[in-house]
């Protein structure tokens, strides 16, 4: 009897792994990449195709079903073209060469994109800005001692490329896909190289410190006036899925007390080592 | 207030609350031990107490369906553990008529071949105009289906909302379409009688082939609209003179892709050379395909889609014929097919010479391709303008088109050797 009473009591106070509890559907990695829209139609990410994939609306709500950003809501119906921002080769061997077959609109991204095939593989990358169809772009691993004079649309790390090279589509750790200077018309410019790393200036003006491994796109992101383009009216944004702004926030200034932040400081690409977890005791 | 022995007691329990939340924390840090320990006794195991051993596998309470695993693709019976190239009647080639001439080792040539181009015009039957758009009347308005059709949108207007149309759809229009003029076709059996008493017409046929390229084989599965055959074939389209210079002729190259590109690449399938029947009939040369397209695919994909069934087919024939080692034909192989859309019609024609399709030396194949020839021309409505251009409107019907088919559908007969005198 007393074995039977104690068991719920001690399933309590034992200390179970929080991650375990905590876990749920919600709150991973395929939600926050916004992936689960796929994953409940039954699309499997990891099979790349030239396809475009049907994407349901979202109305800025979460999967928890509250709404996340209240800026989104209605437009024209879209779909998912699965862009590949990895270019790869093999180490000490020769560089992968690809053609440009199209370039073409990309309603989920403000740049176009490119359709690239070489060998038996054809998929969708981001376009540089004077990319067209016939163009012939490489893409090697190799850092030779002598600094590289590459083309536009050519990916090598940011180690073998010199000083002041615009290059857009950068990775943050080597061989994870590129995740800044992606938008239409922006670039990312190489400052300065301190030992095993790379230092170069955002287009956020902020800096990044990544390894000299990592790799990058010569060149800036297509659709350069994209910034010039105006929308023209309210219900031409609603059209793009733009919902108006409540009006009540302001711009905030040094007038009237506030405090304006400091500026902030450079964002290093080095991945941090897990936390050990933590146990709760309650009563 | 009174200070009362109930009131202490209560910030005590939300201090007591307050403290456990605190201490009662620690952090899980790995085991690590010191390296005398580990030099003493290097073969340790360390046992994590914390650590629960895994969850036994659910078992389903009943035998059902829903609970089952789904079928693994080894247990298919048609699984093979090599892994092939698959071509289907959907693949799309890439490159297009370059990929085409070089998976069938071609020399290709604009327009039709001379021994039809000599055919076009000669034979006619009486109101043959009319009766042809008559049968473009059938494919478009005179059938009674209303399905659903695609809802419209134009470039010009993007913002315009055209109102849902039902009609009969591309696929059933193209089948009428190619079945009128077929029948249209067969009614010159009077002038020609070889069309009727020596041709056997085959709906549906069925091919399934496979040959080697570059060392790893292609398979190729697809099921035809029609197929004419026959007890004799087709006479070569090109003389032996073309075929000795064609050894001179380059295949243009597709640096950096690969041919290869746009095949499915699959473990289920068959070796077996089939082009429809199950034992030799009396009529068993194959001589024109008839295939209905009803995508929107512009005429290059169409042509080197249909290039590549037309090898297909010349090529089981072949093995039928001389044995399946044969490289080099003695005599040329030679196979037409006649690809219908809703308004155009494509003409295809192949010259099977060799069957070392893996070097792009010596003799090369012949391919001869009269495609984007519009039946009529349409001019679709846009409302916006104004009353006018309310409706859509067909007009500039061209006869040539079926003059074309009628000299394919009769070549090969033996009593159009007088036409050609």
């Amino acid at each position: 009897m007393a074995k039977i009473l104690l068991k719920p009591i001690l399933t309590e106070l034992v200390p179970m792994a929080p991650n375990s509890i905590l876990k749920s559907f919600f709150h991973n990695s395929a939600t926050a990449n916004g992936k689960i829209k796929f994953i409940l139609q039954g699309i499997d990410l990891s099979k790349k195709t030239l396809k475009p994939l049907p994407l349901p609306k979202t109305g800025g709500r979460g999967p928890d079903g509250r709404i996340w950003n209240h800026r989104c809501g209605g437009g024209a119906k879209q779909r998912y073209r699965q862009v590949d921002f990895v270019r790869t080769a093999q180490k000490n061997g020769p560089a992968v060469v690809e053609r440009v077959m199209s370039v073409l609109y990309d309603p989920c991204r403000t740049a176009d994109i490119a359709v690239v095939a070489g060998q038996e593989q054809k998929r969708y990358i981001i376009a540089s800005e004077n990319m067209k169809p016939g163009d012939i772009i490489k893409t090697s691993v190799d850092i030779p001692l002598v600094p590289i004079q590459a083309k536009e649309g050519d990916a090598y790390p940011l180690g073998a490329l010199p000083l002041g090279t615009v290059v857009h589509n950068v990775e943050m750790y080597p061989g994870e896909g590129g995740r800044y200077a992606r938008a239409a018309g922006t670039c990312a410019i190489i400052l300065r190289k301190v030992q095993d790393t790379c230092i170069l200036k955002l287009p956020s003006k902020r800096e990044l410190v990544v390894s000299k491994n990592c790799m990058a796109t010569v060149g800036r992101v297509s659709n350069v006036d994209h910034n010039k383009e105006h929308i023209g009216s309210p219900s031409r944004a609603r059209w793009f899925g733009i919902r108006p702004k409540s009006g009540l926030w302001h711009r905030k200034t040094g007038y009237a007390g506030r405090k304006i932040k400091e500026k902030k400081g450079c964002i290093i690409g080095k991945k941090k080592e897990p936390e050990p977890s933590t146990y709760k005791l309650t009563l | 207030m009174r200070l009362t022995l109930r009131l202490c007691k209560g910030t005590i329990h939300w201090r007591q609350k307050k403290q456990w939340e605190k201490k009662a924390q620690f952090r899980d840090v790995p085991v690590t031990l010191s390296k005398e320990v580990t030099k003493k006794i290097p073969d340790i195991e360390i046992h994590d107490p914390t650590v629960r051993p895994p969850f036994p596998k659910w078992q389903p309470p009943v035998d059902d369906i829903r609970f089952q695993a789904p079928p693994k693709l080894e247990d298919h019976r048609l699984y093979k553990q090599e892994e092939v190239y698959k071509m289907t009647s959907q693949t799309r080639f890439i490159e297009g008529l370059k990929q085409a001439c070089i998976l069938t080792k071609s020399q290709h040539f604009k327009g039709l071949p001379p021994g039809i181009s000599s055919l076009v015009g000669k034979i006619e039957f009486p109101d043959q105009d009319l009766l042809v758009q008559r049968a473009i009347m059938h494919s478009k308005f005179w059938n009674p289906t209303k399905d659903k059709l695609q809802r419209r949108f134009d470039t010009a207007n993007l913002r315009w909302h055209f109102p849902r149309e039902y009609g009969i759809p591309r696929y059933k229009g193209g089948r009428i379409l190619l079945n009128n003029l077929l029948h249209l076709c067969q009614s010159v059996s009077g002038q020609v009688p070889s069309t009727l008493m020596e041709r056997h017409l085959i709906p549906n046929p069925h091919l399934y082939t496979h040959y080697f390229y570059k060392g790893k084989m292609v398979v190729m599965d697809s099921l035809q609209d029609y197929m004419t055959a026959s007890k004799t074939e087709l006479p070569p389209f090109g003389d032996k003179a073309l075929i000795e210079d064609s050894v001179n002729y380059e295949v243009p190259d597709m640096f950096p892709l690969l041919p290869t590109i746009d095949f499915e690449k699959s473990h289920l399938y068959e070796v077996k050379n089939s082009y429809g029947w199950v034992n030799k009939s009396s009529t068993h040369c194959p001589q024109t395909i008839f295939k209905v397209e009803s995508s929107y695919w512009p005429f290059e994909p169409r042509v080197s889609r249909d290039a590549m069934l037309c090898l297909g087919y010349a090529m089981v024939h072949a093995k039928h014929k001389y044995g399946n080692d044969v490289k080099i034909l003695p005599e040329p192989v030679s196979i037409q097919c006649i690809d219908v859309n809703v308004d155009s019609i494509c003409f295809i024609f192949f010259q099977l010479n060799t069957l070392d399709l893996d070097n792009l030396d010596g003799v090369k194949n012949f391919l001869w391709y009269d495609a984007d020839t519009k039946l009529y021309s349409v001019t679709l409505s846009k409302p916006w303008l104004g009353k006018e251009h309310e409706k859509t409107v067909y007009h500039s019907y061209e006869s040539g088109p079926f003059q074309k088919m009628l000299a394919t559908y009769i070549y090969g007969c033996p009593e159009t050797k007088h036409i050609h005198l």
